[in-house]
């Protein structure tokens, strides 16, 4: 062999088994499987484990119909269905630690709780597929997960993703545009061998992650001085208390909204406006602020992990704890009522 | 262009390949120059501008004071060049923390002077320090004179350590610029290492710890005292992995072009006296301040008083180099009382502690001299420096995961870097791994991945892997390109 050609071989050689051992360092920590649902967009994999450490660190198990749980439902069995977002999905922690499986287990068996978070939902994507979540589940009660960002402009502003829309004096959910060359997309296609290797999707999310965060800033940069800060725009005034009687409406009124609340003396406006109408309508309405005083002094919180920060991001366990704890107490006074 | 984008990648790439083109020396000198104009430009062109006139006054100076032998007339053209540097660097650096603290003073009796819109020339506090050098040095008859403009300003304009050091003197670079520039196989394959050596430092540890420091130094008053010692430990981390990382970056950059830069970091946190903390830590700053201010002050040649003045004039100057704040003057000032001290005690007395416990009491001052440099304000230091001595201990318990694998890395690095710099040449272990040895006279040792053997290609494709896969995903500034 040519000098040359060593040289080559042994560069590639090299190449090779460091993407192997890479792939097998990822693959202890992230593995993904999506899969698409015509009509509904991409889910986890049905039957696939997905190990999330970008954020916190958690072992999670699919099933059908983008249920989170290592078996499939019974669906005559009577169900409380969980929608939400990237708080209720959850990779983050275990299965076991997630609100709407702690749940169950303090329900005592009585229901079955079906986990259908998805992330980047908003309140838009609870009113848009509902036929579909109450056509596959027929549940007895479903429990709604907002936060701050899942209502108002969350809610309006992206014509990509599920959203609301006014046609004269109603509101209207528009479903997610489906469009066949997202990223996830390229990685799930059923005979791409490719959509296994995790070294690559991890290396995707890493990108798409990477384009959500701010640009390298200016303060090193001698360049023209920053304008003098201008008054901000007024905010539009989105109507919360539309969208949430928008769901309300679409669950015939059989549905608790659950609020996960920021970790903040301080209430913001979409909570407070959120509170205001669950009291004037007498929704049921359970908030995570109320746990908080329990937790004054402690120098815990229900969000952030050891790998990322304090107070930050996705709830925690402690946060899942609190919230299984508080729908429990709900889900114990609308049962006294007569409602379940 | 920070050395960790893509964008700077594709730059110096390119400059890469026009330098392995065939031509003179002086062709590639210009392609240097321009490239580092461009370098320069693409933070601020305007401010271009202001480093050419700096090369220009400076070369002038130069060939002045080496052209005549009248004391006076030399001193009169060094005066100029020093007075020019200090000038520009004191206006657009220190105008405002004047102006500040005049108004703290006299704005009540009506005396206030406004503020201005000046903005901070990217390394300027750099390029000052290394063009002053070229024109002390002609005065001491320690070196010739440049014999082009051309060379000055390659020197001066010279990207790889333009914006952030090392800081280069021209006894130190001037001599190389005859030698034949251009990468090499040699070349590539020992600065490739480096510059992978450096990226580490930077993305991968300290950027994934600024995660911890931003929020505890912001509201330490948050936190609990253990959560805030944590903080401390991971800016430590931080600052060493940050800039010693830029250094690697920049001596690397610089070796594959063709030009040896000194060392600027060597293992600074096992010093076991401020001394050699200043023999390891930002060494061309330090031996700069000693060489052309501790020194013609007086150095240690006036007796004790005077050389513990000596030792603090220098520090404090040096801790206001860092920055317009009476924080880095503390720093400073801290650092300064610490070499007195140790100086005090060094006299006639012999080594009373073992080594591994002066490491550790050293390691201690460092972090606490740390708190005033990281801190916005005085009342931000007091606070982060109340809750070190466990004063309102209580607050939000946060003990950072990334903090132990960072703190392993490091350690990690500094034991494989003592067990290589112990070895004269390549061990059977270190052949099996493609590990060669390279001693070079002015910018130390290195130990290069060949990728000679499929061993060694694994690991420097591993490396590589590692990088990408475990940085942060949001990158920091670095954090000398404040200064």
């Amino acid at each position: 062999m040519s000098t040359r050609a060593r040289r080559i071989y042994t560069l590639v050689a090299g190449a090779l088994l460091a993407l192997l051992a890479m792939e097998l360092v990822i693959r202890q920590s992230y593995t993904i499987a999506y899969s698409h649902e015509p009509g509904y967009g991409p889910i986890y994999t049905p039957g696939s484990t997905i190990r999330w450490s970008v954020e916190g660190r958690g072992v999670g198990h699919w099933t059908v119909h983008g249920l989170r749980g290592s078996a499939p439902p019974n669906l005559a069995r009577d169900s409380l269905l969980v929608l939400g977002d990237s708080f209720t999905e959850a990779p983050m922690v275990y299965d076991d630690e997630v609100f709407p499986q702690q749940l169950e287990m303090r329900l005592g068996g009585r229901f079955q709780v079906l986990n259908a978070g998805r992330g980047m939902s908003s309140i838009a994507d609870y009113v848009a597929y509902a036929p579909r979540h109450l056509g596959l589940f027929h549940p007895r009660w479903t429990i709604i997960e907002l936060s701050d960002d899942d209502l108002g402009a969350g809610a309006w502003d992206d014509d990509e993703a599920a959203h609301l829309v006014r046609e004269g004096a109603a509101l209207k959910a528009l479903p997610r545009v489906e469009s066949p060359l997202t990223w996830y997309a390229l990685s799930e296609e059923k005979h791409n061998p490719l959509r296994h290797v995790m070294l690559l999707r991890y290396a995707i999310l890493r990108y798409v992650l990477s384009q959500h965060q701010p640009g390298e800033p200016p303060l090193f940069r001698a360049g023209t001085p920053p304008p003098r800060s201008a008054p901000p725009p007024p905010q539009m005034r989105y109507p919360v208390e539309e969208e949430l009687q928008l769901a309300v409406d679409t669950y015939r009124g059989r549905v608790t909204l659950f609020y996960f609340s920021q970790f903040a003396p301080r209430e913001p406006e979409t909570e407070r406006r959120t509170r205001e109408a669950c009291e004037a309508h007498g929704w049921s309405c359970v908030f995570l602020r109320q746990a908080f005083p329990a937790l004054a002094g402690t120098g815990t919180a229900p969000y952030g992990f050891p790998n990322t920060a304090f107070n930050s991001g996705h709830p925690n366990r402690l946060g899942h704890r609190l919230a299984a704890e508080l729908l429990e107490q709900e889900i114990e006074r609308l049962t006294k009522r007569g409602l379940l | 262009m920070a050395f960790s984008s893509l964008r700077f990648l594709i730059f110096f790439g390119c400059i890469l390949a026009l330098l392995s083109l065939r031509g003179g020396v002086r062709r590639k000198k210009i392609l240097l120059a321009v490239g580092s104009c461009f370098f320069y430009a693409a933070w601020d062109w305007r401010y271009l501008f202001l480093l050419l006139i700096i090369s220009v006054i400076d070369y002038g100076c130069g060939a002045r004071i080496a052209r005549t032998e009248d004391q006076r007339t030399r001193k009169l053209w060094l005066v100029l060049s020093i007075v020019s540097n200090l000038g520009i660097l004191g206006y657009f650096k220190y105008f405002n923390f004047f102006i500040d603290n005049w108004n703290g003073f006299l704005a009540p009796l009506g005396w206030a002077i406004p503020y201005r819109e000046i903005l901070l020339p990217a390394g300027i506090s750099f390029y000052t320090f290394k063009s002053m050098s070229y024109t002390i040095d002609i005065y001491r008859r320690e070196i010739e004179p440049c014999r082009s403009q051309l060379d000055y300003t390659t020197f001066v304009t010279f990207f790889p350590e333009l914006i952030a050091g090392p800081i280069v003197r021209a006894s130190v670079f001037l001599p190389q610029m005859d030698r034949p520039i251009g990468p090499t196989r040699e070349r590539l394959s020992s600065g490739l290492n480096l510059f992978l050596l450096g990226l580490t430092k930077k993305r991968v540890i300290a950027d994934n710890v600024s995660t911890i420091v931003d929020p505890i130094f912001a509201a330490p008053q948050d936190y609990s005292s253990i959560s805030v010692w944590c903080g401390v430990i991971a800016y430590a981390l931080q600052i060493y992995c940050d800039f010693s990382g830029y250094s690697d970056m920049a001596i690397a950059c610089a070796r594959m072009i063709g030009y040896d830069l000194p060392e600027n970091f060597d293992m600074p946190y096992l010093s076991q006296n401020p001394s050699e903390f200043w023999r390891r830590w930002h060494i061309t700053l330090s031996s700069w301040l000693r060489d052309y201010l501790y020194i013609p002050l007086g150095g240690n040649r006036r007796g004790p008083l005077r050389t513990y003045a000596n030792l603090m004039i220098t520090m404090l100057l040096g801790g206001l180099w860092h920055g317009a704040s009476w924080n880095f003057v503390l720093w400073g000032g801290l650092h300064g009382a610490a070499l007195a001290a140790h100086r005090f005690f060094q006299r006639g007395a012999r080594k009373l502690l073992p080594s591994w416990i002066s490491i550790v009491l050293m390691n201690l001052f460092v972090l606490v001299c740390w708190v005033p440099f990281r801190s916005p304000t005085f009342a931000a230091t007091g606070r982060v420096l109340r809750k070190m001595c466990f004063v309102g201990s209580a607050g939000a318990h946060f003990y950072p995961a990334l903090l132990a694998p960072s703190l392993g890395l490091v350690i990690f690095g500094h034991v494989l870097g003592l067990t290589l710099a112990n070895s004269p040449e390549a061990s059977p272990w270190m052949r099996f791994f493609g590990v060669d040895v390279e001693r070079n006279p002015i910018s130390g040792w290195h130990a290069v991945l060949t990728a000679a053997t499929v061993p060694s290609a694994f690991l420097l494709c591993f490396w590589a892997l590692t990088i990408y896969f475990f940085s942060a995903i949001a990158s920091s500034p670095f954090i000398y390109f404040q200064f």
